[in-house]
């Protein structure tokens, strides 16, 4: 059985989502497109599975991202679908309703946030409610996870079910309805999709629907004059639509005057949307995160994971003297193996600390607001305020940010967004960063920190107006953003999704890092005869050393560091695990090594390859993602090229001035 | 008469914050209207500007218990009544 969950934003459906498939997840392709999608497994019923799909206010899409979602419902038809609502203000719900009763799937609605609606004194008939639907209708507090079972069990026992329409018979447009289906149900049949659904089509003018249906010329005239018979279809459906939904709530639910939630948004946007104050508390947070993030909890959980490390790594290395095993295998465990992977995980807490706050600010409402304020701004560099929300994520993982660029609304802006995000340095960065700067900047390490998370930023921002001017000219639409109530995301919802940052990584650590450590343990000790070599002699220096040579310039031609950046390919936190496997250190020493041995030289070298780092290509995963995204493999490969070259430039830059002060 | 309501019909963009009106015609590009009136801007329903943001656009609205922010230049496609304070 397949079942969709669908819902308007801020509705609750993804904390709904998780309370239904625990931590069975995974991430799928929606059908025909080889774009990713959020699925899961019904707990306790393995053969259930549900596909979390893009929030979306009506059935007549505005951004790519509602496309993909309305597409879903209409091409590869799930056996049921879970309709997610705000008991707090139904009417716009309801509106949406409507429209899915059109595709004749068996629905079954949720009324999420009852608690809140009760707070503020609304009360529902919900039977009524259903009566009228004809679907069943659930109270549900997803937050908390009352309702859910319920909820599971009316899913699992729903009937099949046929396109409804829901307007008055008798009206004029009624009439109008009644005729464009005549006309369209011999393509409808052909085409197999829903006649109610099509009839809006056509009132509604979604042509990216009725381009599927073959009509003939003589249909496609009397359409046409059915439609010019009518003044201004598109409100007279709307307005239809909203009047239906008025006359389902009358006697079901009345709506409240103030809810204590509304009072309490608006209590706290007097503040955080400020005309003078809301700017800068913005960079006030963004610091706070940063510093919370680096200097007070990571730091701290990292000390606490270090002494584990260090200790389990003198137990392994004990063992594996005492049983006597060969001298290869060993140096392949403890200084290959556990120095790589380990200098990695040691950063996982501040990675998960990142995401922490990250998906706070996301899940609150916050970051809304953040597109609110900074939208004029944004509108210079040929975005909107809504990039923001891709941009910030981007310090977490550009994988889930370039996705997270579907919701912008025109094709401009999208390509404009995903081509600023390589800038934006993901958490994956954070070991290398912090390693060079605690060993070049003891004393400043945060804030030198923070002075190149800027640069890239800024320098991502000026490539961005120069591409919004120069190469990709033209308007990328319009702005419209609702900003939800501020609510505290549960800590369900907020641990589940720090669970599965760990797990994440931890499987990257034994996946991709486990593979690329050996591998380049393996390059590095022997030579082109596969005899055991010098490192100098290794394969692996012959491959980097041609890197190397475009790197001397900036002052980093040592092959070990290009060999770093080149694993850091597979992931960036590949560039610590080699260097550790390269130096023979673990993270502890690798610095201090790097900084006496002479591979970076001085500081100019330090910030060059830093400055490098930063901005140059993006892992396999972001690439693959970026290139299915822009769609074309020829952008793509511009894209990459551009990214190089930019890295390239300004690392060079920095190097030279650099030298001038240091 | 009509001169009285020609006079009372102005551009949503022009309204300053904290002035409530009824919103009497939807325009601009088709696919922006048509969201618009879905989410709920139909001609007659109430609105209340709430802000400006702090760099003088866009504009934070309210209307049927929710908040929708949207740029002036979008704004002005939407003509209003001011209602008598």
């Amino acid at each position: 059985m397949r079942v969709a969950l669908v819902g308007q934003p801020n509705c609750g459906k993804s904390t709904l989502f998780n309370r239904l498939t625990g931590s069975h997840q995974h991430v799928g392709n929606f059908p025909g497109v080889t774009v990713e999608q959020k699925r899961g497994r019904l707990r306790g019923h393995p053969d259930v599975e549900i596909a979390d799909l893009p929030g979306l206010y009506s059935l007549f899409p505005y951004s790519a991202e509602e496309a993909l979602a309305r597409d879903f419902l209409l091409d590869d038809p799930p056996d049921a679908v879970i309709q997610v609502l705000d008991a707090t203000s139904p009417e716009r719900h309801l509106y949406l309703t409507l429209q899915l009763l059109e595709l004749g799937l068996p629905v079954v609605l949720a009324l999420n946030m009852m608690d809140e609606a009760q707070a503020s004194g609304r009360g529902y008939d919900l039977p009524l409610l259903a009566e009228r639907l004809g679907v069943p209708v659930l109270p549900l507090c997803a937050s908390r996870g009352e309702g859910v079972d319920a909820l599971e069990e009316t899913l699992l026992a729903l009937h099949p079910s046929r396109p409804r329409t829901f307007l008055p018979g008798g009206t004029p447009l009624a009439c109008i309805f009644r005729e464009i289906g005549a006309l369209l149900s011999r393509a409808a049949g052909e085409a197999n999709l829903p006649l109610p659904y099509l009839v809006s089509c056509v009132v509604m003018g979604e042509e990216s629907v009725l381009c599927r249906l073959s009509l003939h010329g003589e249909e496609q005239e009397r359409l046409q004059a059915l439609l010019e018979g009518c003044n201004d279809p598109v409100i007279t459906l709307i307005r239809a639509r909203y009047d239906a939904v008025e006359r389902l709530c009358n006697g079901v639910t009345a709506s409240s005057s103030s809810s204590p939630q509304n009072t309490r948004t608006q209590r706290a946007d007097r503040l955080l949307t400020h005309r003078l104050l809301s700017v800068p508390l913005f960079f006030v947070v963004l610091f706070a995160v940063f510093f919370l993030t680096f200097r007070v909890f990571g730091a701290f959980l990292q000390d606490v994971l270090e002494l584990l490390l260090v200790a389990a790594s003198d137990g392994l290395r004990q063992t594996l003297e005492a049983l006597g095993t060969s001298k290869v295998l060993t140096e392949l465990l403890s200084d290959g193996i556990l120095a790589g992977v380990g200098s990695v995980l040691l950063f996982l807490p501040m990675i998960l600390v990142l995401f922490f706050f990250l998906s706070l600010l996301e899940d609150s409402g916050y970051l809304a607001r953040v597109a609110f304020l900074l939208d004029r701004p944004m509108r210079r560099l040929g975005l909107s305020g809504r990039a923001l929300v891709p941009i910030l994520l981007g310090f977490g993982c550009s994988v889930p940010a370039i996705l997270a660029t579907r919701t912008l609304s025109s094709r401009r802006e999208k390509t404009l967004a995903i081509l600023l995000l390589p800038f934006i340095a993901c958490s994956a960065k954070i070991p290398l960063l912090t390693l060079v700067c605690g060993a070049f900047f003891p004393k400043e390490a945060p804030f030198v920190l923070f002075a190149l998370y800027l640069f890239s930023v800024l320098a991502g921002l000026l490539s961005t107006a120069f591409l919004s001017k120069r190469v990709l000219p033209g308007f990328s639409g319009a702005f419209l953003l609702e900003l939800p109530p501020y609510r505290l995301p549960s800590p369900a919802t907020v641990l589940l999704h720090m669970w599965e940052k760990a797990k994440d990584f931890v499987k990257k650590a034994f996946t991709v890092l486990l593979l690329a450590t050996i591998a380049v343990w393996f390059l590095r000790s022997f030579d082109t005869s596969l005899h055991f070599a010098q490192q100098d002699e290794s394969l692996l220096a012959h491959t980097a050393k041609g890197f190397a040579l475009l790197l001397s310039p900036l002052g980093i031609g040592d092959w070990r560091l290009a060999a770093a950046l080149l694993s850091g390919l597979s992931a960036k936190e590949a560039v610590v695990s080699t260097l550790s496997v390269l130096f023979g250190t673990g993270e502890g020493d690798l610095a201090a090594v790097l900084k006496s041995s002479g591979v970076l030289p001085g500081v100019p070298a330090a910030l060059a390859f830093l400055v490098f780092f930063l901005l140059y290509l993006p892992c396999f995963a972001a690439l693959s993602t970026i290139s299915r995204e822009l769609g074309k493999k020829r952008y793509a490969l511009a894209a990459f090229a551009y990214q190089f070259a930019v890295a390239w430039l300004l690392a060079f830059a920095v190097y030279r001035v650099s030298m001038l002060v240091w | 008469m009509k001169g009285m309501i020609l006079l009372t019909m102005r551009q949503l963009s022009s309204l300053l914050p904290g002035r409530s009106a009824v919103i009497r015609e939807v325009g601009g590009e088709p696919r922006l209207r048509r969201r618009l009136l879905e989410l709920g801007l139909l001609p007659g329903t109430v609105l209340t500007v709430c802000k400006r943001a702090p760099f003088g656009d866009p504009i934070q609205l309210r209307l049927r218990g929710f908040s929708l922010t949207l740029r002036s230049s979008d704004a002005a496609n939407i003509r209003v009544e001011v209602k008598n304070a």
